[in-house]
């Protein structure tokens, strides 16, 4: 078959959303179809154009395509007879983000009108649709509750999941993945001051946002944290993150309410390692549910020095954990077979 | 590779025909009708497939219908929607009654299309289209008019004097323009306000004579209605107060040179207590006025026939074009207007003009004048000439097509823009139009 | 002075291009390369494909939706296929290969006469906004000199010639034992198809015809298909039309001996000439060929022929004896278009410049 795979993207932004088209695309492949990617340019700022981009997608003409898979707002507006939604997020500041500084909507009649056109306009897409899915459970949950949706938990697999093989830690934890204030790095950065353990913080990875990362690199200078904290804010090669990953002795990942597990969490779980989280991480909560696995402190400072200090410290608690999220992973059977085959059937 | 695109463009003569409907009321009643019927008989001729969808609420009997080229649907038919997407334009009549519009405005809604436009006010037509719309024409008033206009027009709308008090501040011309993918009309009368509120473009050419004359100006004397030796003064048309008959009788009564010898005649339909009150006017002044209501065409004819003037006043003047002065001039007879709208724009060797305010005795002085002259007949040829030219009927379809030709491009991004618009509005959110006119105006 | 300066500054820039999914175009290749060369240069990149679909009165739709693109964030935009070139930008520029925009295309090709006061409205709608959009370009940039000539009478836009650099040819694999001429292109008759599917049935050579192209016009396509059977062609004659990948251009190409356009009077070259330049193949053109004339020299980069049976039949039959060194023609013409085109890095100058 003749897929084509379709995405929104933001010009000169790479993250995991991206890392997943491609992955698809090269999977679909793999399986013995011909797969393309679509990515419709997004521009989300101001908000009022965002009807605009809207009408832009809707507009669309696709032909000489047997199926769509569409995985984004607002790239799931598009039109096909033939359309699959895999659904990595909405655009989640007019649902659930909104009214938080994480929005960009603006309170009062014309952010309400807003809100209201791309609900209206989500159902219309959810409606076209063959198939609803949802790439974690929270993700499905908000489809269900904000739009009545009844979508279907299918849970992306890492790209390269072979790469990442255990190896023996090298005395830190590592924070990997795009470096924003949604993922709150700085969280574990401001921790690293009340852990007492000779053990290092690595986090690396591409900053979103130049305040934030220069917010974390001045709290390191003034804390006196240089040799324990390093922060290597650039766009990693795959190899560098794999091995900064496979030599950790944990993982640290605490977005907030993350709309899945993660591919940090997954990677994580392949190479055997156990992984940092609050309670409040969302979609990563999926997998890395208890203290069994790893560790689910409170989202503030002195909770994850605590978790942090444990990481590093106890040798075989660590290593024990590892191997228990590694055993939780396998048991999901999370693969690309199979979910291309779900996708497809 | 590439061939010039100009031969691509001439490849082939025009071999299929170009598909227009027409949204109108259909009565033989209509004076809009008529024109119509007109325009859609010489469209056909010039080789178009033409449709015709009529706008009443309720449907003419067939025997009460104008001709059409083929038999006219009715606009809440099974199967119009499909027979308007498919036309290649739609051309919607609109005036100010709502009875006769409404299947118009309903699919301007809809559909988007050419308007032809008659009435430069409005009020009725949107006040009839309100009760069913009622958030939506909130929406409107405020859109165009303002929240104080808004508060305060529906007061406005109960009273007798709606049009006096709304015409200059809120005519709802702008309400259906900027419906519009195109308009034509017949007089440059309000044209700022259809210019500004039109977003495709606005022309202005004379309107059609409709009707074939029954009886010519050269019938013998004996065929014509015509009682005595007095002069036969006329007022004809749909008689309500804005065609100022009460002017006309005050004028008459009350000037020493025409009360004796002038016989005043109403012709057309009236309400029954109007009318007692111009009778009780009338006899008060001691006018000699004859009411005949609602006539045939033929009765009209005879009675235009046997008129020595015509009076076509008007106050307010709202009306883009007038049946009524065409038909006047057809016939050559001299024929009084009012110096404002539409009427303004008449040559003043053709028509006689009497100030807007139309004093009763200013009046009386041009009706004396003109009964006056020696022969009062003899501007009666080119009186007639000039209507025949500007108001022929060939030529006003000839107009309607070029119109659709030459703009038919704009048209074609007229049609795509406001089903874009239509889908942004379906999702209940409005775009920011300058943002949309300045990325869309490349088809200019 | 100016040229070390551009070097040193690294701006965001985006291609624009449109596409049909799994469609080849002559424009993906050059995207593809363009990219690899802005990003060599340290620029930061993103590549915008829009799909499309080249129907004619569907194209008005298409281009309001692609004028609702937006690309702020991005310091130079360069638009490739039509219709890329709607997308608004403060700063961007268009490189043509070809002048078949594509709803003008369309009337030729596609079986949609001017019928119509409809179909002339869409083709000036198409024309208008195509002036419109051309003129907001900083510089509108074409491929060919014959292109450069053509935008100009025909269509009133002047441009500045940029031949795109051709790619090294990929090992396509050795085609000396090959027996098929490929015919690339949209059709209708003037494209003498019908002459050279004549001109094998009688000539002695025995070669087969392989005819690939994403339009053709039905009655021609219809003629076409009644000649090859009362030829008893059908073994030596494959007719292709419709969306074809990039993949089976590219083997086409690798297992012909050499490629063929006998279109006459051309203001453009076509598909089949970009790519058989860039591929290195021998070109057979004909001596009323227009714009193809303008790289292919008979005996030195080509084959220049009589569009006409007998002559046709000759060529044909000289190819097969081996009387033709197609390969090294076929070099030639890679080589003389090369040199008449930059390097990467000139190019990228006269793009960001």
């Amino acid at each position: 078959m003749k897929i084509l795979i379709v995405n929104a993207m933001v010009p000169y932004v790479r993250g995991g959303a991206e890392a997943l088209a491609t992955t698809l695309v090269r999977q679909l492949e793999l399986a013995g179809h011909s797969a393309e990617l679509l990515n419709i340019p997004f521009q989300y700022e101001p908000a009022q154009q965002i009807p605009l981009q809207m009408l832009l997608v809707r507009e669309l003409q696709i032909s000489n395509v047997d199926r769509v898979i569409a995985l984004k707002f607002p790239a799931y507006l598009v039109r096909h007879s033939h359309k699959i939604l895999w659904i990595l997020h909405q655009y989640r500041q007019a649902y659930d983000l909104f009214g938080t500084s994480l929005s960009n909507i603006p309170p009062g009649t014309d952010g309400d009108m807003l809100r209201r056109a791309i609900h209206s306009a989500d159902g219309e897409a959810f409606a076209e649709a063959r198939r609803v899915f949802g790439i974690s459970a929270n993700v499905v949950g908000r489809l269900q509750t904000f739009n009545d949706v009844k979508g279907e938990v299918l849970i992306p697999p890492p790209p390269d999941a072979e790469r990442f093989l255990p190896a023996p830690g090298s005395g830190y934890v590592f924070a990997g993945g795009r470096v924003s204030r949604i993922k709150r790095q700085h969280l574990l950065v401001e921790a690293m001051a009340f852990v007492k353990s000779s053990g290092r913080l690595v986090v690396a990875g591409p900053p979103e946002d130049q305040s934030y990362a220069d917010r974390m690199v001045s709290f390191v200078r003034d804390q006196g944290l240089a040799a324990r904290v390093t922060l290597d804010f650039r766009f990693l090669t795959r190899q560098e993150y794999v091995e900064y990953l496979i030599q950790a002795d944990a993982v640290a990942y605490v977005p907030v309410d993350e709309d899945a597990i993660g591919y940090v969490t997954m990677e994580a779980a392949i190479a055997h390692k156990p992984v940092i989280t609050t309670n409040d991480s969302g979609g990563v909560l999926e997998l890395v549910d208890s203290n069994v696995v790893g560790w689910v402190s409170q989202p503030t400072t002195r909770a994850l020095a605590r978790s942090i200090e444990e990481a590093l410290r106890d040798g075989t608690g660590t290593i024990a954990k590892g191997q228990a999220l590694h055993a939780r992973w396998q048991s999901k059977q999370v693969n690309w077979p199979e979910t291309v085959r779900r996708l497809l059937e | 590779m590439a061939e010039q695109a100009g031969q691509l463009a001439g490849d082939g003569e025009e071999t299929s025909r170009m598909r227009i409907t027409v949204v109108t009321p259909t009565a033989r009643s209509s004076a809009i009708g008529a024109v119509s019927s007109c325009l859609t008989q010489n469209l056909a001729r010039n080789g178009y497939e033409v449709t015709v969808v009529q706008a009443e609420t309720v449907p003419p009997q067939v025997e009460n219908e104008h001709q059409f080229p083929m038999a006219p649907v009715h606009y809440a038919a099974v199967g119009v929607e499909k027979l308007l997407q498919q036309a290649d334009v739609v051309i919607y009549q609109v005036g100010n009654h709502y009875a006769n519009h409404a299947g118009a405005v309903y699919w301007l809604y809809r559909i988007p299309g050419v308007v032809c436009l008659h009435d430069a006010f409005l009020g009725n037509l949107f006040a009839g289209w309100a009760e069913a719309n009622w958030t939506d024409a909130q929406a409107v008033l405020r859109r165009w008019y303002g929240p104080i206009v808004q508060q305060k027009y529906w007061d406005w709308q109960a009273q007798e004097t709606f049009i006096e008090l709304t015409i200059n501040v809120a005519p709802m011309t702008e309400w259906i323009c900027a419906r519009a993918i195109g308009i034509f009309t017949h007089s440059s009368y309000s044209s700022e306000r259809i210019i500004h509120a039109c977003p495709g473009p606005v022309w202005s050419f004379p309107l059609c004579h409709a009707k074939e004359p029954v009886i010519s100006a050269s019938t013998p004397e004996e065929h014509r209605v015509k009682a005595n030796d007095r002069f036969t003064v006329i007022t004809f048309g749909h008689i309500i107060p804005n065609k100022c008959v009460n002017r006309a009788i005050e004028a008459i009564g009350t000037h020493p040179g025409l009360r004796d010898v002038v016989d005043y005649r109403v012709v057309g339909s009236i309400s029954p207590d109007y009318g007692l009150a111009l009778e009780r006017q009338a006899r008060k002044l001691r006018v000699s006025l004859a009411i005949t209501g609602e006539v045939t065409d033929e009765r009209l004819a005879a009675e235009l026939a046997g008129a020595d003037v015509v009076l076509a006043l008007r106050w307010p003047a709202t009306e883009l074009a007038s049946a009524s002065v065409i038909e006047a001039l057809w016939h050559g007879k001299p024929t009084v207007v009012t110096d404002t709208g539409c009427y303004a724009e008449l040559p003043d060797n053709i028509v006689h003009k009497s100030s807007p305010e139309i004093s009763a005795e200013q009046l009386g002085i041009i009706i004396h004048k003109i009964l006056s002259v020696s022969n009062i007949n003899n501007q009666s040829e080119l009186r007639s000439q000039y209507s025949r030219l500007q108001f022929d009927g060939h030529i006003y379809a000839n107009r309607v097509s070029e119109f659709i030709k030459l703009n038919y491009t704009t048209f074609l991004f007229m049609f795509e823009i406001t089903r874009l618009t239509t889908i942004v509005y379906a999702w209940k959110t409005n775009i920011h139009t300058n943002d949309i006119i300045t990325k869309w105006r490349i088809f200019q | 002075m100016h040229h070390a300066l551009l070097r040193e500054i690294k701006v965001k820039v985006a291609i624009a291009s449109t596409f049909v999914p799994f469609a080849a175009n002559p424009y993906r290749g050059l995207v593809v390369a363009l990219e690899e060369a802005l990003r060599l240069e340290g620029h930061q990149t993103e590549v915008v494909l829009l799909p499309q679909v080249d129907v004619p009165d569907r194209l008005i739709s298409q281009i309001l939706a692609f004028r609702l693109v937006g690309l702020e964030s991005v310091d130079r935009l360069i638009c490739l296929r039509p219709q890329a070139h709607m997308i608004p930008h403060r700063n961007k520029v268009v490189w043509l290969l070809d002048g078949l925009l594509a709803g003008v295309e369309q009337w030729k090709f596609g079986g949609y006469p001017i019928k119509h006061t409809r179909d002339r409205g869409q083709l000036d709608a198409v024309r208008t906004s195509d002036k419109r959009c051309f003129d907001e370009c900083k510089t509108v940039f074409v491929g060919s000199p014959s292109l450069k000539k053509s935008m100009l009478s025909v269509h009133a836009i002047g441009s500045v010639l940029l031949r795109p650099p051709l790619p090294v040819p990929t090992k396509l694999g050795n085609n000396a034992q090959s027996s098929t001429i490929l015919c690339l292109s949209s059709y209708d008759e003037n494209s003498r198809l019908h002459i050279i599917i004549q001109a094998l049935a009688c000539s002695s050579s025995t070669l087969n015809l392989k005819i690939l192209g994403n339009r053709c016009h039905p009655s021609f396509q219809r003629l076409l298909s009644q000649l090859i059977i009362d030829l008893g062609m059908e073994q030596r004659v494959s007719l292709d039309f419709g969306p074809t990948s990039e993949e089976v251009l590219t083997t086409a190409l690798a297992e012909c001996v050499a490629v063929i356009d006998l279109e006459a009077s051309g203001t453009t070259a076509g598909d089949g000439m970009i790519r058989c330049t860039r591929a290195a193949r021998c070109m057979i053109v004909a001596g009323d060929g227009g714009a193809n004339l303008d790289d292919v020299i008979d005996g030195v980069t080509g084959v220049v022929i009589e569009p006409d049976v007998a002559s046709v039949a000759a060529m044909l039959h000289s190819l097969e004896a081996g009387a033709i060194d197609h390969a090294a023609l076929g070099r030639n013409l890679h080589e003389r278009a090369g040199k008449a085109a930059m390097s990467w890095p000139e190019t990228l100058r006269q793009l960001l410049g």
